[in-house]
């Protein structure tokens, strides 16, 4: 790259700038004085009466930040469907980092958006850096306003759910799934149960990230999330652990029961489950033939876009084998073939043919669509897997008659073995409802990549080998041991509760769990005689316990099908009583477990607050290769800014 | 650069922070005319700015997160600004007829715009702000990019994009 002149450029662009107005700059500045003045005057947490006017566009504003929710939790159904119909863990990384289209409402509540310190912005992706990317208090803010604040958040959520009704509902199809209808319901956190009376908790297994992108958008969007967006199982289950993988041949998950003191309370543990999925060797799976179908239209035509896309798919790359294949198919105008299929090793012809591509014209989607799966024809009988990968950014025309004959075109296609996954990128016009319908019948996943770092989670999922399922309707059954176990409370979890009964019935669907795939659950267990049990005896005493083993907290019990099987089978460990404190993987899984509850109220953490979640998520010391750990940390930084701004 | 500093315990006298503005005013209008090109409007944006500051003003502690604060919502309040502005002209008409009309009102401008002009104009409005930051502001891509919400190497990534399209130009204009 020949160096450009940018102190040139610098005097053009400063030649070509007006001087502000000397005029309005005073008025400016006079205003601001007095409303200085003024402002000493009030009280804390007052609000400036200039504001008051533009609060009709803040509902407006809430209400697209509610609406944009709405659509996550379609992709998030989707993505359920997906794995009912029996096809890989999906990974729906719908991390909207940027503005949203409220954007143009911009308004004196989204200039709250400040994140004091530039520390949380950029995290080093490397694990050994957690020193730098731990945050450090920097505002305190009066206790007044941080009441103030969560009041006028709370007050701001009751509006919300008053207008929310008036909504309109998500097109049909968004609403299937065994998941309750109405996307407004309250989501009641799990309660303190006693274990005398209620021993036994059932629930499916939940493989979805959604919740934490969500969050995460929330946040760097300096907002704080709504607590109905916070799932909190879905942000544990967002990073991997370092749970030791199944013995090869026998049951295809490994589960890894611990327990270890809380964080947040030194009277009761944590109890963590934890599934690992076996992993085939990568050997194992059979040559993948890839078709880039690469939207090349002028929407495309931004950093976020084509750009990103070209660095993501250059990024899988090195990650494919030999003997794999790509091509790169573009539709913009007239679709065409921008490279047939290429041996994986040719990394230098491929990297050169995603380099080529440019944003130019109008979509023609169908006919792309047509021409990747035909380079896969030509191909499908020799045990390959073709797979073709849709990267748009949603402005995809429609070139056969509808959406649902293109649906078929993909479901047909399929059928003969070839799939189909889609990557979205951008904003504004993604459509995610048609690009999920087409991953689906596709047999594929639908990934939001925003950034880099989402293109290698969702891409390197994808390649080794995560697209197989290797256990279906995965349900857990916990039964606690009254004689030891006081209280216990399931963290998270909340929308995928089951009833008792339904662990022995086959006919009850679950979470499927994917190659490679890990899946944490979490409890706080109160021992019995504990002063932090939160229930009083009863005066006229309860039903005679009986005595089970002391040294155990309980009983877990896994049902799984193997994939295409109808029938479960059933697996079962104790929960051993150890004294040992938890190591740093758990520390890390509880310190996200905590984090989630602060964003739902911290109803049980007594004065465990941000600060701690910090201390806790940064003292992990699993692995941390691609900065998702460090990226936590982060966000917690952002969050405590925002609370401590307000 | 007076965005990145280390912070102190200090609360800022409201004298101060009134020199502070002033002081940064000129600059904020710069970035937001850099991304509007719309003199009007980027006046608008600065005062929008200016004026919300007092009720975050018990936050800052320190002239340099005060500073970073003004850049930072400056710089996004112009992209907001900049892309409502483009999608009211997509939903008001064509946008030929706006082009054309938004042309003529701009008629004494127009005789002084130039390539470097046209290259702005059809820029998105986050490459305007990276520009506005990186070259006429002289940011490091860190400081940039901690403004602008992404990854240093999403401001790299796009100035490398921006230098490409301006040596098409210069290579336009040579041949």
């Amino acid at each position: 790259m020949e160096p450009m002149d940018m102190d040139d450029l610098r005097a053009a662009l400063a030649a070509r700038t007006p001087a502000p107005c000397a005029d309005r700059r005073a008025a400016v500045l006079t205003q601001l004085e007095k409303n200085l003045e003024d402002r000493q005057g009030s009280v804390a947490g007052g609000r400036l009466t200039s504001r008051t006017s533009e609060q009709p566009r803040a509902i407006w504003q809430k209400l697209e930040a509610e609406m944009s929710k709405w659509k996550k939790r379609g992709i998030f159904l989707g993505t359920s469907g997906l794995v009912t119909a029996g096809l890989a863990v999906v990974v729906v990384l719908s991390g909207d980092h940027s503005t949203p289209p409220s954007a143009q409402y911009l308004d004196g509540l989204q200039m709250e958006r400040i994140d004091l310190a530039e520390r949380h912005q950029m995290a080093p992706v490397d694990a050994r850096n957690k020193a730098a990317v731990k945050p450090v208090p920097l505002v305190v803010a009066p206790q007044g306003q941080i009441e103030a604040f969560a009041a006028a958040m709370t007050r701001m959520a009751q509006d919300t759910m008053r207008i929310a009704p008036a909504l309109p509902t998500p097109g049909p199809d968004l609403v299937h799934g065994g998941m309750s209808g109405d996307r407004f319901e309250d989501v009641v956190q799990n309660s303190v149960k006693i274990a005398a009376e209620e021993p036994v908790s059932t629930f499916s297994i939940d493989v979805d990230t959604a919740s934490y992108s969500t969050i995460r958008s929330y946040l760097e969007r300096g907002q704080i999330p709504p607590e109905d967006a916070v799932r909190i199982e879905e942000m544990v289950n967002y990073f991997s652990y370092d749970y030791p993988a199944p013995e090869p041949g026998g049951i295809p998950f490994a589960t890894h029961v611990a327990s270890y003191e809380t964080p947040w309370n030194a009277q009761t543990r944590l109890v963590q489950i934890g599934l690992q999925g076996a992993l085939p060797e990568i050997e194992e799976r059979p040559p993948l033939d890839l078709v880039f179908l690469v939207d090349t239209s002028g929407s495309m035509q931004a950093p976020d876009k084509l750009g990103l896309l070209k660095q993501s798919l250059k990024l899988m790359l090195p990650r494919l084998r030999p003997e794999d294949r790509v091509a790169v198919v573009t539709y913009a105008g007239a679709s065409g073939v921008a490279l047939e299929l290429t041996n994986a090793s040719d990394t230098a012809v491929i990297s050169a043919a995603l380099d080529g591509l440019s944003a130019r014209g109008s979509t023609a989607g169908a006919a792309g669509l047509k021409a990747a799966y035909g380079l896969l024809e030509r191909v499908t009988d020799d045990g390959r897997i073709g797979r073709v990968i849709l990267a748009t950014d949603g402005d995809f025309n429609v070139g056969m008659s509808s959406a649902d004959e293109m649906k078929d075109f993909i479901a047909d296609k399929r059928d003969t073995g070839a799939y189909l996954s889609v990557l979205g990128f951008g904003h504004g016009n993604y459509n995610d409802a048609l690009m999920q319908a087409l991953a689906q019948n596709g047999n594929g996943h639908a990934a939001y990549i925003d950034s880099l770092t989402e293109a290698r989670k969702a891409l390197g999922d994808q390649l080794t080998g995560a697209l197989f399922p290797i256990a279906g309707d995965v349900k857990v059954q916990v039964e606690f041991n009254p004689s030891v176990v006081g209280e216990y409370r399931l963290i998270g979890y909340e929308t995928r509760s089951l009833a008792r009964e339904d662990f022995n019935n086959d006919k009850v669907d679950a979470g499927d769990l994917g190659a490679g795939h890990s899946v944490t659950a979490l409890y706080e267990v109160t021992p019995v005689g504990s002063p932090a049990l939160l229930n009083d005896p009863l005066r006229y005493g309860s039903a005679p316990v009986s005595t089970g083993d002391a040294g155990e907290i309980g009983y877990v019990k896994l049902r799984w099908k193997a994939p295409g099987e109808a029938k479960s089978e059933i697996t079962s460990t104790p929960i051993p009583f150890a004294a040992d404190g938890p190591s740093g993987e758990h520390r890390f899984a509880a310190a996200i477990a905590g984090f989630g509850q602060i964003l739902k109220g911290g109803t049980y953490l007594g004065d465990w607050g941000i600060a701690q979640a910090i201390d806790l998520a940064s003292g992990h010391d699993g692995v941390d290769e691609w900065g998702y750990r460090a990226e936590a940390v982060r966000l917690m930084g952002l969050y405590q800014d925002l609370k401590s701004i307000e | 650069m007076p965005v990145v500093g280390a912070s102190t315990d200090k609360r800022l006298d409201v004298s101060e922070v009134g020199r502070i503005v002033a002081d940064q005013y000129g600059r904020l209008f710069g970035i937001a005319y850099r991304v509007l090109g719309c003199r009007a409007e980027a006046e608008d944006v600065v005062q929008d700015v200016c004026l919300s500051l007092p009720d975050k003003l018990p936050d800052f502690r320190g002239e340099a997160a005060l500073t970073t604060w003004l850049f930072r919502v400056a710089t996004n309040k112009a992209i907001d600004a900049l892309r409502a502005r483009q999608s009211r002209q997509t939903h008001m008409a064509a946008w030929g007829e706006v082009e054309a009309f938004r042309r003529a009102e701009a008629v004494e401008e127009a005789a002084a715009r130039d390539q470097l002009d046209d290259l702005m104009e059809s820029l998105e409005p986050e490459d305007r702000a990276t520009v506005a930051l990186v070259v006429s502001e002289g940011m490091s891509h860190a400081e940039a990019a901690d403004l602008l919400g992404v990854a240093p190497g999403t401001i790299a990534w796009r100035m490398n994009r921006i230098k490409e399209r301006l040596r098409a130009m210069v290579r336009q204009e040579v041949a």
